[in-house]
């Protein structure tokens, strides 16, 4: 049906025929006629579904007032007026607004006699609290997280900033869906040129549906195929509130417990959620330790293959006694061990995120333990193998939001040394690089702020000053004189 | 998606002649011997063992005619192909050291099987091949162990540190001759005693341990050195040996050597002082006797007075006496104490 054609008559009982006929095969459609003890003729309609409202305002705001009211008939707009309880009610709005909104947890009234409804709001879905997120959890600080909750989320976004220069605009994406989905950004420190890139980007979308955050990021980002992220996420909305006080904009989808924050660059994938709420100089260790950690995960694994393969000679000798002690009977060459080695490493990784918590338990035990050791064991694998890709895959884990690209470049980077030995690895790491230089998030270049770093940031990237240090202009592009790609 | 479709095609290419590190076998130590114009090489192979963390030797020989043939026949026959870049000594025969080095030499570092930095060692009391078949104290391949043993005695001053790429700079400098330091088999057991010296690239003559140590010294070849005396040790640091040649009326060599001795007083850094000094002529002594010039007097005299050294016979700097100075400095040791 198309929405936009739907209308009402003045006769009430026609009026639910058709809704009933609209909705026949849908069990959680509910239609509740009131008759007003007063005066009979006002007969009043409630279309609404179960489970998607509040009982307590149907009753107390909406039938309680209607079956009492002892004066004459009255129309719509007076109805609304004199007789519901009600502060939220648009009247007589557009057929498809209508019908969202009816889908969306709202009840639509209809008075006999009159074919303007109203649309009142009813919405009492189940919603969960706003619970930690447990990817993003933190050391110290808030412990509040985003839930699929709309309006929640933009409540929680906008207690951390009262100021009267936030700005949500809303729209609709999703030609079945018809998903809300909110732009925030605060006026007069988001930059201009990227919030218009956002909005035009919003409106080209041509999806039937957009049941989560990644949808629109997958749509709306810069170089799509890259392994790294030109779009940032938070389920946290200190975190959102943090990035729009920088100057970003957050985009956020109902029905999701994410924010998508944008233009996302290369300094904030190694910035941490506690980075502000624990001491500066923990925190410049740490990120150091990521960045490293970021290193140690791509490389380890390839420089071990090329060394093995092609420079054994740079190898300390009681070293290589030892790796060719444990390498014998192995049946496979040193590359073929490391990338089956990585694969099983990551499809227990997968299993591990898929299983519930108490069977995770027990899956990283025998996948781990029991099964690294029987292989190495029964010679299909050697033990410094076993250990160059767990010590990678441990170091993986410390920079979360670069996953995608430390899984696809580490076997780039393993290729390349098995087939280029060290020379190999320069060469896919310069490849790499020039990649990172060339992306763009938004009009803004990926690398920004890195190589200028204090001058052009509120000293937060290479290391995070204290804040009595911290330049007070935060904004991630202050001072940047740079051109939008 | 052709650019994509690029890159693993080249990676495809390339890989296709490694080489794993199982198919490889390191070789720890080797012997080179030279009967007429043929030269006799043994390599020592470290085998691993899954059981136990030091790997077993085991040792196999080939002979050509050039040392880079004899190194491509020791690996003949045999399973893996044999890794020279692991190599930390080899161990040069009598008979090698007394027709002259430096052709052996100069094969070697062409070879780019041998690391430049190899160590080179001259057997003393047996022929080389023994010396890999001695028994192990450590229970490492016995070429190895020795190979450790050679560096740590570098590192203490105990014997002159001299890498394969350096006794060939010696070999082709005039005025300074090689020298090596040099094993022996007691007991069955391969020891480190002293040094070989060499007139030009031939062998001329050993020092004992002790003489070495002075030598080694004398060339500052490591960062701390000891002198005993009759009742005490003393450990010396920052040693910093001058030569110098005196072109004058009289000309002559200066030996100054200046270091700090660890000491509680100043009088013992004197004692010190002239035990090191006498061992130091001792070591002059024996070099002159040996026809060895070792310590680069020729090179100093030439650099002092190029035009008179042109002038005069070749080897007129081998007659000019020899001054040594030691200027021992006591310094708080390093055990406590106080000057």
């Amino acid at each position: 049906m198309n929405q936009s054609d739907f209308t009402f008559t003045a006769d009430l009982d026609e009026n639910i025929d058709r809704m009933k006929r609209l909705f026949a095969h849908d069990n959680t459609f509910i239609c509740r006629v009131v008759q007003s003890r007063g005066d009979p003729a006002l007969r009043t309609a409630l279309f609404f579904f179960d489970g998607m409202v509040d009982s307590g305002i149907i009753n107390e705001a909406l039938i309680r007032p209607l079956s009492l009211w002892s004066g004459a008939p009255l129309p719509m707009d007076a109805v609304i007026e004199e007789i519901l309880h009600i502060d939220d009610c648009p009247f007589d709005p557009p057929a498809d607004k209508l019908i969202s909104a009816f889908l969306y947890g709202d009840t639509i009234v209809l008075v006999d006699g009159d074919s303007r409804p109203a649309v009142v709001n009813t919405k009492g879905f189940a919603k969960r609290g706003p619970d930690e997120p447990d990817n993003e959890k933190v050391l110290r600080g808030p412990r509040e997280g985003f839930t699929e909750s709309f309006m929640g989320n933009l409540a929680l976004i906008r207690r951390r900033l009262r100021t009267p220069d936030l700005r949500f605009e809303f729209s609709e994406v999703g030609s079945v869906t018809h998903t809300t989905v909110c732009l925030c950004y605060i006026d007069g420190i988001a930059d201009t040129t990227v919030l218009r890139n956002v909005r035009e980007r919003l409106q080209a979308i041509d999806l039937d549906s957009v049941l989560d955050a990644n949808y629109l990021s997958e749509m709306i980002r810069d170089d799509r195929f890259s392994p790294f992220p030109t779009t940032g996420f938070t389920e946290r909305p200190d975190i959102a509130a943090a990035k729009l006080l920088e100057g970003r904009a957050a985009v956020i989808v109902d029905g999701t417990p994410v924010a998508l924050t944008v233009p996302h660059i290369l300094q904030e994938t190694f910035q941490a959620n506690d980075d502000y709420y624990i001491s500066f100089l923990y925190t410049n260790l740490t990120r150091w330790l990521r960045v490293a950690g970021f290193l140690l995960t791509l490389l380890l694994p390839a420089v071990y293959v090329a060394l093995l393969t092609w420079h054994q000679e740079l190898i300390p000798t009681r070293l290589l006694f030892s790796i060719a002690a444990s390498r014998q009977g192995v049946p496979f060459a040193t590359l073929t061990e490391a990338v089956g080695v990585l694969i099983v490493f990551e499809i227990l990784k997968e299993a591990g995120t898929r299983t519930p918590e108490t069977i995770g338990q027990a899956l990283s035990i025998v996948g781990g333990l029991v099964l690294g050791q029987a292989a190495v064991d029964a010679r299909f694998v050697s033990a410094p193998m076993v250990i160059v890709i767990a010590f990678s895959g441990v170091t993986a884990l410390i920079v979360p939001k670069l996953r995608t690209a430390t899984l696809l470049l580490r076997f780039f980077l393993l290729f390349c040394g098995a087939a280029l030995g060290l020379y190999g690895v320069l060469l896919g790491l310069s490849l790499i690089l020039a990649h990172v230089c060339g992306l763009t998030s938004f009009g803004i270049p990926y690398l920004t702020n890195i190589l200028a770093a204090e001058k052009h940031s509120g000293r937060d990237v290479l290391f995070r000053f204290p804040w009595f240090a911290m330049k007070p202009d935060r904004r991630f592009l202050a001072g940047w004189n740079g051109v939008h790609r | 998606m052709k650019r994509l479709l690029f890159l693993p095609l080249c990676l495809l290419l390339c890989g296709c002649s490694q080489t794993d590190a199982g198919d490889l076998s390191p070789v720890t130590a080797g012997a080179i011997a030279q009967h007429g114009s043929t030269y006799l090489l043994t390599a020592e192979l470290a085998i691993p063992s899954e059981e136990t963390a030091v790997p077993s030797a085991k040792t196999v020989s080939g002979e050509a005619k050039s040392l880079a043939h004899a190194i491509d026949s020791t690996g003949a026959g045999l399973d893996a192909q044999l890794y020279w870049s692991h190599a930390r000594v080899l161990f040069l025969d009598r008979s090698l050291l007394t027709a002259g080095i430096s052709s052996g030499i100069s094969e070697l570092t062409h070879s780019s099987e041998v690391r430049p930095a190899v160590r080179l060692c001259a057997v003393r009391n047996a022929e080389a091949e023994n010396i890999l078949q001695c028994e192990s104290v450590s229970g490492e391949p016995v070429g190895f162990a020795l190979g450790d043993s050679i560096s740590y005695a570098v590192r203490q001053s105990q014997t002159p540190d001299l890498p394969l790429f350096r006794v060939l700079d010696r070999v082709r400098t005039a005025g300074i001759d090689p020298i090596l330091p040099a094993v022996s088999i007691t007991n069955k057991q391969a020891v480190l005693s002293g040094c070989a010296l060499f007139s030009g690239d031939v062998l001329s003559g050993w020092l004992d341990e002790q003489q070495t140590a002075t030598l080694a010294l004398l060339l500052a070849d490591g960062d701390t050195a000891m002198v005993y005396d009759t009742e005490n040790r003393y450990q010396l640091r920052n040693i910093r040996t001058e030569i110098t040649a005196k072109t004058d009326k009289q000309p002559s060599i200066a030996i100054r050597v200046h270091a700090d001795c660890a000491c509680e007083a100043d009088h013992q850094a004197d004692r010190a002082a002239a035990v090191l000094q006498q061992q130091c002529v001792d070591v002059v002594q024996q070099l002159r006797q040996t026809d060895c010039d070792a310590l680069g007097f020729g090179r100093a005299w030439e650099r002092a007075d190029a035009a008179g050294s042109r002038r005069a016979s070749p080897d007129a700097w081998r007659t000019l006496p020899v001054r040594v100075t030691v200027t021992l400095r006591a310094v708080q040791s390093a055990e406590g104490g106080s000057r």
